[in-house]
């Protein structure tokens, strides 16, 4: 048999496969005039476009490499697919024209909006809003095609090779309040913690917001390294306010705003109870042994058993925010009140692990807090509890000193 | 290499899976899909374009129960020919002797240029689903004429129900072959195991490439298929693997047999599978046409 691949037009052959292989479907760009190109209107919906200006710099700098993708729509002008952010770059950098690979228009709404989703989430920095938003859309689009075999979700999740519980935590986000949407935002909160918030109501996620950020300026104050919460802090203040609080806001709907000083007053002082309680026990812990964070607490409302050291926090957590109640005076005993109750959570877990050294520092250091606090800040009413609670205080720091 | 008998056989079978999908595609009728364009295109000539585009009508209109519209750009005017045969002989029959010249030239609509495809089949003249435009002598190089006009040809078809329109093109770059290139979606590349076949299609390639640029982005090579070769002849099979591998997954699997029957039913005027509907060759012809279909819609798949 001859063999054919030796003969001299064979090479030839070769050739124009090889130009098939390359050019025969090959994309071709084009530079089009950046006024016949018109944005997607559903993209500034979905991502962020911002750093454009470092953008437009950097094509400045090194020129405009590749290029974007574009649509023809039927009326001659063109839609971006691809490369929005490029675009208002060039659009920036004053540019008449801009590379453009141009693909057929297609033909239903879907289709688009599904283009502009898979041309996106791959090449872009997204943020946890980001995902949700572009995992809404692209949910609501195969809604609206109706193609979809099983659950919505699970495709989803195929789609965006995520997991399914992934795709709900996103997802769930976008029933959050703007300020909270900015928190999970925030590289430094871990977003799926907020997920959970999304079942509360308006206010509830007002309140969680508030304490939030209450207790982060506390964070700030105490160590400088710890800035944020945690995410295991703020998916507990989220079950605080889903199982325990809803008396608490159900009376305050019903006081219509004029709360009721009585049963705050009362509050407050089972509160000052409760951690004049718990300072004892640290004390009786501290002397004979770790057991600190065996703290009981007396508070009727507790109806499901959580972990005890935290739920001396849950206490300070009944006091509603300071925006609802301003600068009043009760407001500010509660804040001192607080103060030391938390301080002396923190330790109670850690003591419990690694011993009496640390505890008793912690102690002494907010013991100074507490002391600063009363000295200077606030002008105190009622002020004979605090001091109360001072006193034993300070008694239980001398006794630990003393022991060791 | 297979033994001859595989042909035989094998086909045959095929052919009765085929059959079945004359039901499928007339059921897929109703819910009529998009017009799909496509340019049977080769600058060799001798390659089968004309018999390709004749056979691939009657078969899309036969076996998937297509409405088809042939538009012949050729100044031979060989498709238009063989497919009004009989449109042209019998008393009764709607035909016009306007064709693509006159089309390109004027305002007349679609309606009027349209030919109804008779056809003999047993023993039998019977309308067929196959609509053709004539070709004509003087319409190669027409001076001023709108780059668009086939665009608008398209869209007419759209409107009266067609489901593909065939553009028979001949050999060269002439004013038809230009404007056809301009308004349809895919090329489609009849070759042989001849090498200057090739070369016709590297000349496309260039060309493809520039209406690209200029005045259809859409535009885009769908396929290569092998007609009139034989792979247990060694050239033919050379030609037919080394194409199949290196060609970047353009070429058809399937290819079209050599037989004399093919030009005879082209004398007789009949489509091949009317003509000889149990042939290996119409099966061929069949599988590549289903082999074309699912590529299409594979090709318009990947675009979204």
């Amino acid at each position: 048999m001859t063999d054919f691949s030796k003969a001299r037009n064979a090479g030839k052959l070769k050739e124009i496969q090889e130009k098939s292989a390359e050019q025969a479907n090959g994309l071709v760009a084009i530079n089009i005039p950046l006024d016949q190109i018109d944005e997607n209107p559903d993209n500034a919906n979905i991502f962020n476009m911002e750093g454009i200006d470092i953008l437009a710099e950097g094509i400045k700098e090194d020129g405009f490499n590749g290029a974007i993708s574009v649509f023809k729509k039927p009326d001659g002008r063109y839609e971006i697919s691809s490369g929005h952010r490029r675009y208002r770059a060039m659009l920036l950098n004053g540019e008449d024209t801009i590379p453009c690979i141009v693909s057929p228009y297609p033909e239903d709404e879907t289709e688009r909006g599904l283009k502009l989703v898979s041309s996106n989430i791959r090449n872009r920095n997204m943020l946890p809003m980001d995902w949700a938003r572009v995992i809404n859309y692209y949910m609501e689009i195969m809604k609206k095609k109706g193609e979809y075999e099983g659950r919505l979700r699970d495709r989803a999740a195929e789609y965006f090779q995520m997991a399914q519980t992934n795709i709900h935590r996103y997802t769930s986000l976008l029933k959050l309040i703007p300020e909270l949407q900015e928190l999970a935002n925030d590289p430094e909160y871990a977003f799926s913690a907020f997920t959970s918030a999304a079942t509360l109501s308006e206010v509830e996620q007002k309140e969680l917001y508030n304490r939030i950020i209450r207790e982060n300026n506390m964070l700030d104050n105490k160590n400088g390294n710890a800035k944020v919460l945690s995410r295991a802090r703020i998916e507990q203040l989220i079950n605080d306010l889903k199982h325990k609080d809803d008396v608490f806001l159900g009376q305050q709907n019903k006081a219509d705003g004029n709360y009721n000083v009585a049963s705050l007053s009362s509050g407050s002082e089972s509160s000052v109870a409760n951690t004049v309680n718990h300072m004892e026990q640290i004390e009786e812990g501290s002397s004979g042994s770790e057991k600190v964070s065996g703290v009981v607490d007396f508070d009727g409302s507790m109806n499901t058993p959580v972990d005890t050291s935290d739920d001396t926090i849950d206490e300070s957590e009944y006091e509603p925010s300071d925006e609802e109640y301003g600068e009043t005076e009760s407001g500010a005993v509660e804040h001192e009140v607080k103060e030391p109750v938390k301080a002396s959570s923190s330790p109670s877990p850690s003591s419990s692990t690694s011993g009496a050294p640390i505890l008793d520092n912690r102690l002494t250091k907010f013991a100074n807090d507490i002391e600063s606090l009363s000295r200077s800040d606030f002008e105190v009413a009622d002020s004979a509890q605090v001091k109360i609670l001072l006193e034993r205080i300070t008694a239980a720091v001398k006794n630990i000193e003393l022991s060791i | 290499m297979c033994p001859r008998w595989t042909h035989l056989t094998f086909p045959i079978f095929k052919f009765k899976i085929c059959s079945k999908l004359d039901i499928t595609g007339l059921l897929a009728e109703r819910r009529r899909s998009v017009l799909d364009t496509i340019a049977i295109f080769n600058q060799k000539g001798g390659v089968g374009k004309t018999t390709s585009v004749v056979n691939f009508a009657a078969c899309l209109e036969k076996e998937f129960g297509k409405k088809v519209l042939v538009v012949d750009c050729d100044s031979q005017c060989n498709a238009s020919s063989y497919l009004t045969t009989f449109t042209d002989t019998e008393e009764g029959a709607v035909r016009t002797d306007l064709g693509v010249e006159e089309y390109l030239k004027g305002n007349i609509p679609l309606s009027d240029v349209l030919n109804r495809v008779l056809i003999q089949f047993r023993r039998k003249i019977v309308e067929s689903n196959i609509y053709v435009v004539r070709g004509t002598k003087k319409m190669d190089f027409i001076d001023d004429f709108d780059t668009d006009i086939f665009k608008r040809l398209v869209s007419e078809a759209e409107e009266l129900g067609f489901d593909y329109v065939l553009f028979d093109c001949p050999a060269n770059l002439t004013t038809p072959t230009l404007a056809t290139l301009s308004a349809v979606r895919f090329v489609l590349i009849p070759v042989s195991y001849d090498i200057y076949s090739l070369s016709g299609y590297d000349m496309l390639i260039d060309n493809v490439q520039a209406i690209r640029r200029t005045t259809n982005i859409n535009l885009q090579v769908l396929g290569i298929f092998f007609n009139n070769i034989r792979t247990d002849w060694n050239l033919d099979k050379y030609m037919y693997e080394s194409n199949r591998d290196n060609l970047n997954g353009l070429a058809f699997k399937t290819y079209i047999r050599p037989s004399r029957t093919v030009p005879t039913a082209a004398l007789f005027g009949i489509p091949y599978p009317y003509y000889r509907p149990r042939n290996p060759v119409a099966n061929d012809y069949i599988e590549l046409v289903n082999e074309i279909i699912k590529r299409i819609k594979k090709v318009k798949k990947g675009a979204k």
